[in-house]
């Protein structure tokens, strides 16, 4: 739709109204989320229950113990602190309750991708393997094999050793960001274990890679 | 099967993989695991001189100068047993087509080595037609065109067949050259295998590949688990009689032959890391050699002694030897680069391999202590695989090699002259070649057909054959064929 004059200046003050609604019911989450999760404090009528904490300046480990609800479920600056990125972060995993086969499908971990016989770390795999790292650590238990990959074009026995070097690329740099080594182990498949069976550039790409596979928990 | 076989499996074999047990002691061997493998079973062929024959120099005898030497190889004869008396047994029944089968096998295996000119089949109904019932008539052979006619007799003998082989000068008129072979019904191409060795070997000096096998990891049984499965198979020269060494559902890849044709190493993730093993194929019995950290290559040495491999147990992929027992291991290369693939010089005394040292991956050799690097490759963005010629007349070493980022072609760089020929062209994408024993054939691996599988070529890149066909097959490597020696002397 060609949107102009009036009816774009219409638009644009409709957006204003939305984004000012989205923030007025943001701000009024957290209540909402109170009253919800505070429930049974109120119904028993707790004389010396603090009031809802601020949302912007609370931390969990500033909030008071006694803040904890009854029925032993996060407390709202619990809940807030928690990043809201990925999905799987959006609580605590409960990994005694998951197999390895279930996590490793979750995919919290993530790979990395290299550039045509190179085992070099682009900034993008950096940032992805810093993510790792902070997942890595708050699952102190998880172990991690971290498989190098290389596609199909090179040859079978210069890509084991290829595919080695990438697995120790992401090794070392995890291990730069506090992973300890004692949780990780390299392997290398050369080019014998291909994500995508496809010959074409996207294929490629995506079979040039580090996949961290989770181990133990 | 036959009593003999049964017999033979039971002894002992002699072999490099009795020595070795030898050599590690009992201890050793209760330390390593002990999986049962599938089973190779030699042949039992027994073989006698039937006639008083001079091998020698005859060959040159019937060369006529500047022609090729034709040579005619009709079906061989079958006959009822030696009385004349006709007993229609299951047996006798059988040596009609065991007749056609042992000629046509000895056809294709002396066809393959190239030394003769074949006869067109189609002359081989005229001379015959022109010749009295039964009888061989030289000059009718002649009148064909035929050099050298091989014929044989066929007869069944207690479930084994026995073969009398003939070779005829034809100009001469002269038998040079007869055996008496006796072998297990089931081993007909074996048998003829063997009789096409015997034959280029006594008539030509050539050291014929028919008995030789391959060995090559392939997908075609499928995977247990979440990582891709591959065994190691092995296979006649031809193709025919593909067979597992492995059978554990796991990644199991890159073999390399014991010098007698016996044996194979191989680099097995059985147990997660890609570890060194070891397989009898005589005994259906494995080892895991060397499995702390990851190794990749393996290269069993001319003399059978040592096996050169790569591993990065000291944080990056370099060269090692260790010997046939897993002691006295030595690291070969300190580079921080990728260093991989090693090959043997016929002679054990050199080792090339690849690495990228360079910024890309090209030949290197070294002399088997680690020292006297020298570059050998400079052609191109991308070799590996390279694989040293066991000839002794040609000093050369084969590997795969890219232009910028096309597919990979077979090339052969030669000491000597000091010039690179290029075996493929333009067909698919061509890796890991390895030669025949006697460094005229090799075999190598290719997509030209589709998925991965493997080829045999002539040194001057004639004569392509594709050998698998099913599953992805790669990393293949020629053998030696098995001899009596290395399989306990029984024959």
């Amino acid at each position: 739709m060609n949107v102009t004059g009036p009816d774009r200046l219409k638009k644009q003050t409709a957006c204003s109204i939305s984004l000012a609604l989205l923030a007025l019911v943001l701000a009024l989450l957290p209540v909402a989320c109170s009253s919800v999760d505070r429930s049974p404090a109120t119904i028993g009528a707790t004389p010396d229950a603090p009031e809802p904490p601020e949302a912007e300046s609370e931390a969990p480990e500033q909030t008071p113990p006694s803040a904890r609800p009854d029925d032993g479920g996060l407390t709202d600056a619990e809940i807030r602190a928690l990043p809201p990125e990925p999905a799987v972060d959006a609580e605590a995993l409960d990994l005694s309750a998951m197999t390895l086969d279930d996590l490793n499908a979750l995919g919290p971990v993530r790979d990395i991708h290299f550039g045509y016989d190179s085992a070099a770390l682009s900034d993008e795999a950096r940032a992805i393997l810093q993510e790792n790292a902070d997942w890595l650590a708050r699952y102190p238990t998880v172990r991690v094999l971290i498989e190098g990959h290389c596609d199909e074009r090179g040859t079978v026995e210069y890509n084991l050793a290829l595919g080695e070097e990438r697995a120790r690329s992401a090794h070392d740099y995890l291990r730069e960001l506090g992973v300890g080594e004692d949780r990780m182990r390299i392997i290398s498949y050369g080019k014998e274990f291909p994500l995508d069976p496809a010959s074409n550039e996207e294929a490629w790409r995506r079979n040039r890679r580090a996949h961290l596979e989770i181990i133990a928990k | 099967m036959n009593r003999r076989t049964v017999c033979l499996r039971r002894r002992p074999a002699r072999s490099l993989a009795a020595r070795l047990g030898v050599a590690f002691g009992g201890a050793a061997l209760a330390a390593g695991f002990a999986s049962p493998l599938p089973f190779l079973v030699p042949e039992a062929i027994h073989m006698e001189a039937a006639a008083q024959t001079a091998p020698g120099d005859w060959y040159l005898d019937i060369t006529r100068p500047g022609a090729p030497v034709r040579i005619a190889i009709p079906d061989f004869t079958p006959r009822t047993d030696g009385s004349g008396a006709v007993e229609p047994s299951t047996e006798s029944a059988e040596t009609p087509a065991a007749a056609a089968e042992l000629a046509s096998v000895l056809h294709d295996d002396i066809a393959y080595a190239g030394v003769y000119r074949m006869l067109p089949r189609r002359f081989y109904s005229i001379a015959e037609a022109g010749s009295a019932e039964g009888a061989l008539d030289y000059y009718q052979w002649e009148s064909v065109g035929a050099d050298i006619l091989v014929d044989g007799d066929v007869r069944a003998e207690e479930g084994d067949l026995v073969v009398e082989v003939r070779l005829h000068a034809v100009r001469a008129q002269e038998v040079v050259f007869a055996r008496r072979y006796r072998a297990p019904a089931d081993a007909r191409r074996a048998l003829a295998h063997r009789i096409a060795d015997d034959i280029l070997l006594q008539a030509g000096s050539y050291q014929g590949v028919a008995r030789t096998r391959i060995a090559f990891s392939t997908s075609r049984e499928g995977r247990r688990g979440r990582t891709p499965g591959k065994e190691i198979y092995v296979m006649d020269y031809d193709g025919h009689g593909q067979r597992p060494v492995t059978a554990n559902g796991s990644l199991n890849i890159t073999p390399s032959w014991s010098p007698d044709g016996t044996a194979l190493t191989y680099i097995s993730y059985r147990e997660g890391a890609p570890a060194l093993y070891l397989a009898f194929l005589y005994q259906g019995r494995g080892q895991k050699l060397i499995g702390d950290f990851q190794s990749f290559t393996p290269a069993w040495s001319p003399d059978g002694r040592w096996i050169a491999f790569t591993s990065n147990r000291d944080g990056q992929s370099e060269i090692y030897l260790a010997a046939v027992d897993g002691s006295q291991l030595r690291r070969l290369t300190s580079h921080d680069a990728i260093d991989v693939a090693p090959t043997w010089s016929p002679n054990g005394r050199l080792i090339a391999f690849t690495s990228d040292r360079t910024g890309s991956p090209q030949i290197y050799v070294m002399d088997r202590d680690g020292l006297n690097l020298r570059r050998v490759s400079f052609e191109g963005s991308w070799n590996d695989s390279p694989a040293w010629s066991p000839s002794r007349q040609h000093s050369e070493i084969a590997y795969a090699s890219r232009i910028e980022r096309r597919p990979f072609d077979i090339v052969v760089h030669d000491f000597e002259t000091r010039q690179t020929r290029q075996l493929t062209t333009g067909r698919g994408s061509n890796e890991s070649p390895s030669w025949a024993p006697n460094g005229l054939h090799l075999v190598f691996t290719s997509n030209r057909t589709g998925d991965d599988q493997i080829f045999s070529m002539h040194r001057d890149g004639s004569n392509p054959t594709q050998l698998t066909r099913e599953g992805r097959n790669s990393t293949p490597r020629w053998g030696s064929a098995p001899g009596p020696t290395a399989l306990g002397g029984a024959r």
